[in-house]
């Protein structure tokens, strides 16, 4: 019998990746869940089908920079933070912090946000969890 | 900071938050937790799985296997996340052969439920006590005595998880009945693996759930998990579709009464994990649905399947399986799908066939053995399958009937004519026999069974029963005459001249006397007759007609007849004649194999089949009738009525015997006969005639059970009929019977068809061929109100919505839901289609996205042709209209023109609404040998059938057709029933 050994992290990322995003249908609701999580009483989608390409669009609360540095990261949330939060129950759509996370392990993704009151807006681009570019604009 | 307040910040979630958030994911409910256990000792190599449930699994499970063990260096590691053996990077996904990959099912265990984990490979003397904490920390390690392999139990599955804890035990049940199913779905598919499942409620004894041996074929699984007889509904299917994807299992045969009223036992797998496969399932239920329209088709198939053409890491459950290229999977399987359950060709007779023979076989098999003609075998029930008892002539001779009748019991059995040929006729015979305690109730069977070719065989050996008179009578006039008589004619000159010569003698003798035959009664039979004869003189039950019986033994029948004549108040002579009439069968046998005994023949070729007839005979000339069966051979069953008549009449009469038997001992019996009787090639029983009487068959029966299938496959492959509907073209008018029904000839099959079924379903597909449906603009076009995703399919089927005379015109700059104008609607005569219509259209359209799908019950091979209920129905109503109605009395060229029209359709097996166009009725050629051989043989066979079957409700259910056919310028008389 081999021995047991802990999987790189990419990989069981990816594969849980797999399962967290299995179609399209899926990746845009996620994405919207987010926009109606952040308040935003509109949000825009277009959808290539064939490109396999997805913009939401919404006018919630934006990220601000703070924010933006975790974005990204799997598990990372502003919706739920303990334990108890979940069994207390949970208000909001999403709550795992997976969606951005997972969606970065299938396919390239940008963030472009601008936090209400703030001037700048700021984008992120990530891949695989990992930040490839973050800066204002 | 007012921007903070708006967006706070993202932090990450505490780690064992993470933990159980994602284990709960992973572990659902109680059978995704068992199945992972499950497999992971599959995963190990186990050969003998354990699964012990305590309180339904609420309280523990506890998951045994003789696998590999783990090492000790794995225990710290054992139970993390992500910590796995079975793949080490990504790519190996492609080429995975175990049914876990993720690292993640201890682990989720640990943090939802008590995990302790006993393990012990083949280097360690002892074995290894390990808990673990809720992260998957090892708490404490212990040794401990144990067999190589590893046990996992948890305890308390989602005590952590407070809702879901909740919901776990108040649905126990559910959740323990779903482990039971899956648990089943592994049991199907797991080759050489013996799986257990216990279960513990409270301080009760351990209730085994479940139990395979470990066989090492899909096949034994089957039966062990569904039992004999859900297998014998079941064929075996093999299919190659492209590129390496093979897919083996089994599918409920095509014909009414094989499948399930339920679809749950439907079980795909995938290199033999199991998965959820929707669209290979509603395409199977569809197709199934042209061979059987009211069941569901048990399925049981294993995709074999290359690891690089699908991704299993869908779901957490690995349930739900995506393909690199189901369309083309799809499309291949829907084909050879196609060929099994096929309108193109034979559905229908082999689906008579087929119904008979699963139970027949087991005859069958004997059959050939035997040299006789396997081919008739075949007593279908037409609508039972599981009729328990069938009779079916080994040889040549397809009519056996069998009469008893008691003076005291009056009727207590059943009569049962089985004639090969009609297996289905025999089938509904014996279960009738089975149910009927009264005259009338054999009155109603008898002219079910078909007959004919019986007669001329008659080995009738009567026992002279001595019924009561009035019994008798009732028997034989009514049934005996009415049907027998007949059947008895038809038979009779249709097959043998000179035993109608005989026949005719012991006609007139027996004519007088209302007979009942025992006829050949198989050896077991007899002595049990003879015994219960002399002991019970009214319970015929204890008579099996069972395949055992062997021939009857002289001595027995005498004494027998004896017996029932003192019982019977028989007269005196009748007994006498009994007497000799034994005698001369003896001699007879003696001397003549042949005719020997119809009974011997059959004891020796065909164990299963036990002709015994007690034929109960009340002769007044008991002399002559002794004579004359003896001299024919044929079993005479007389109504005083038919012999009179019709001495031929005499000659069919014989078949007529009254049976009475339990329907588990005959059950039991067939299946003792069989295995007997495959096991034994020669036919020793044969030899011993008069041996064959008391015990032979008995001993014999209890041979092997094993063969049997075998056999009983065999069989089912020799008793397929494979009939095209070019086969329609050649069928030849023989005659129409009841001003509703053509009685066609194919080679030496006869056909019934409904004439008015044929001829719609030929008016219908004419009509939705060249209908044309003419276009109406609209004045105003109408805006459809449909939801986006309708509009979506609109627009990407407008091909089909404009073939079936609709224009629709998109306006895309309306909003959303009024995309679509309605500019003309399509009208046929009097009736026009509106916007309604066009909607259901689209929602057809909508529901049948996907290759599979398969729309309308017409023009199946072509997904195009979709049109909307409303063109559908005036279609059928028109069709239906427009043909021949049941009640036209029809000329040749009519029938022949209908039969014709037949050949040219696309699926002519079914008219629009359903209901068939075509049976099979007999095969001519059995009742031809019977003709020849001059020889009967009785085969009594007893159909798979639950011992309550109930006449009365198939009394209701069917509705008895007679019909006469002239053929050769003889009159066959056909019971048929119909449901």
């Amino acid at each position: 019998m081999r021995s047991i050994k802990r999987l790189p992290r990419a990989v069981h990322s990816s594969l849980r990746s797999c399962i967290f995003l299995f179609d399209l249908t899926r990746v845009v609701e996620e994405l919207v869940f987010n926009s109606v999580d952040a308040g935003a009483s509109k949000v825009h989608v277009s959808v290539g089908v064939g490109a396999c390409y997805v913009k939401v669009e919404d006018d919630g609360c934006g990220v601000s920079r703070d924010g933006l540095v975790l974005l990204g990261e799997k598990y990372a949330t502003l919706k739920l933070h303990c334990l108890s939060e979940m069994d207390a129950g949970i208000e909001s759509v999403g709550f795992r912090g997976e969606a951005l996370g997972s969606l970065s392990d299938v396919s390239l993704l940008e963030v472009v946000t601008k936090a209400r009151g703030r001037p700048n807006g700021h984008r992120k681009v990530i891949k695989a969890c990992t930040c490839c570019l973050c800066g204002s604009i | 900071m007012e921007g903070v307040v708006d967006s706070p910040t993202i932090r990450p979630i505490s780690k064992g938050a993470i933990h159980r958030i994602c284990s709960g994911q992973v572990i659902l409910d109680l059978s995704s937790a068992v199945k992972e256990l499950v497999e992971n000792s599959l995963d190990a190599g186990a050969s003998s799985i354990e699964i012990s449930l305590k309180d339904h699994g609420e309280e523990s499970f506890k998951v045994t296997d003789n696998g590999c063990g783990i090492s000790p260096n794995n225990f710290q590691v054992l139970a993390l996340k992500h910590h796995t053996s079975k793949i080490a990077d990504f790519p190996d996904l492609q080429s995975l052969t175990t049914f876990g990959f993720r690292g993640e099912a201890l682990s989720s265990l640990c943090a939802l439920g008590n995990l302790t984990i006993e393990t012990r490979t083949k280097n360690e003397p002892v074995g290894t006590h390990l808990t673990f904490d809720h992260s998957g920390l090892v708490t404490s390690e212990r040794k401990t005595a144990r067999q190589i392999g590893t046990t996992v139990t948890v305890e308390k599955l989602f005590s952590p998880l407070p809702v879901r804890n909740k919901e776990f035990s108040r649905n126990i049940r559910r959740e323990y009945g779903k482990l039971i199913s899956l648990l089943n779905a592994y049991a199907l598919v797991a080759k050489g693996v013996r799986l257990v499942c216990t279960n513990t409620t409270g301080k009760n004894a351990k209730s085994v759930v479940l139990k395979t041996p470990g066989s090492s074929s899909f096949k034994d699984n089957i039966i062990t998990v569904f039992g004999m007889n859900t297998f014998a509904c079941l064929e075996p299917l093999n299919l190659c579709i492209s590129d390496g994807c093979k897919v083996e299992g089994f599918l409920s045969k095509p014909g009414y009464g094989s499948g399930r009223n339920l679809g749950d036992r439907q079980f795909y797998y995938v290199n033999g994990r199991p998965v959820d496969m929707p669209k290979v399932s509603k395409l199977i239920n569809e197709l199934y649905k042209s061979a059987n329209s009211r069941q569901y088709p048990v399925a049981i198939m294993n995709f074999a399947v290359p690891t690089k053409a699908y991704d299993v890491n869908v779901t957490p459950d690995k349930r739900k399986i995506f393909f690199s290229d189901e369309g083309s999977l799809i499309i291949s399987l829907r084909e050879a799908i196609e060929k099994i359950y096929s309108p193109s060709h034979c559905s229908y007779s082999i689906n008579r066939f087929e119904e008979p023979m699963k139970e027949p076989m087991s005859i069958e098999l004997d059959a050939p053995r035997d040299k006789e003609d396997s081919k008739r075998i075949s007593p279908t029930n037409t609508k039972q399958k599981e009729a328990v008892c069938s009779h079916e002539q080994i040889d040549d001779i397809p009519i056996n009937m069998v009469k008893k009748g008691f003076q005291d019991s009056c009727i207590n059995g059943g009569i049962v004519h089985c004639n090969e040929e009609n297996p289905i006729s025999k089938a509904e015979n014996t279960l009738s026999s089975y149910g009927t305690e009264k005259s009338e109730s054999l009155f109603s069977y008898q002219p079910r069974q078909l007959r004919t070719p019986s007669m001329s065989n008659s080995r009738i050996y009567k026992h002279a029963k001595t019924h009561e008179r009035a019994v008798e009578k009732n028997i034989v006039e009514n049934v005996d005459s009415s049907f027998c008589s007949n059947f008895i004619q038809s038979s009779l000159t249709k097959f043998v001249t000179v035993n109608k010569r005989k026949h005719e003698n012991s006609c007139t003798v027996l004519s007088e006397l209302p007979v009942l035959r025992s006829e050949m009664i198989p050896c077991q039979v007899r002595k049990t007759n003879s015994n219960t004869h002399r002991t019970v003189s009214r319970s015929f039950s204890t008579h099996h007609p069972v395949d055992d019986s062997t021939e009857v033994n002289k001595d027995e029948l005498l004494e027998h007849c004896g017996a029932l004549n003192d019982s019977n108040e028989v007269e005196i002579p009748v007994s006498s004649a009994c007497n000799l009439y034994y005698g001369d069968a003896e001699k007879e046998d003696i001397l003549n194999q042949d005719e020997v005994l119809p009974c011997a023949d059959v004891a020796s070729k065909d164990p299963t089949a036990p002709l015994l007839q007690s034929s109960n005979v009340t002769v007044d000339t008991p002399v002559p009738c002794s004579g004359l069966e003896i001299c024919s051979t044929a079993p005479l069953l007389q109504s005083s009525n038919v012999t009179v008549d019709t001495p031929v009449h005499c000659s069919g009469l014989e078949i007529c015997s009254i049976l009475q038997f339990s329907m588990n001992d005959l059950r039991t019996r067939r299946l003792e006969k069989l295995s007997r009787s495959y096991s034994n090639s020669s036919p020793p029983e044969r030899l011993n005639i008069k041996r064959c009487y008391a015990a032979a068959t008995l001993e014999n029966s209890q041979l092997e059970n094993e063969g049997k299938t075998k056999i009983l496959a065999a069989a089912t492959s020799e008793l397929e009929r494979f009939f095209r509907k070019e086969d329609f073209g050649r069928m030849k008018v023989i005659g129409q019977f009841n001003l509703g029904f053509i009685i066609g000839k194919v080679d030496q099959d006869l056909f019934i068809v409904d004439q008015h079924a044929a001829d719609e379903k030929y008016n219908f597909e004419r009509l939705s061929q060249s209908t044309i449906l003419n276009q109406q603009p609209l004045l105003q076009p109408m805006r459809l109100e449909l939801s986006p995703a309708e509009e979506v399919t609109a627009s990407a089927h407008m091909e089909v919505i404009r073939k079936n005379g609709f224009t629709l015109v998109e306006d895309v700059h309306a909003p959303p839901g009024l995309h679509f104008l309605l500019k003309a609607v399509p009208f046929s005569k009097n009736i026009t289609f509106g916007a309604e219509d066009v909607k259901e259209l689209i929602s057809t359209l909508a529901d049948s996205q996907g290759e599979c799908s398969i729309i309308g019950s017409y023009k199946t091979n072509d997904p195009n042709s979709i049109c909307p209920s409303r063109v559908w129905g005036m279609l059928a109503s028109r069709a239906c209209r427009s043909s021949v109605m049941i009640g036209d009395s029809l000329g040749k060229n009519e029938m022949q023109k209908i039969l014709h029209h037949l050949s040219g359709l696309m699926s002519p097996w079914n008219c629009p609404h359903g209901r068939p166009t075509m049976r099979h009725l007999v095969d001519l050629s059995q009742v031809r040998a019977v003709r020849d051989n001059k020889e009967g043989f009785m085969h009594f066979y007893q159909v798979e059938k639950e011992p309550s079957f109930s006449f009365k409700k198939k009394k209701k259910s069917s509705q008895l057709l007679q019909f006469w056919c002239h053929s050769k310028k003889k009159k066959l008389l056909l019971c048929w029933y119909f449901k």
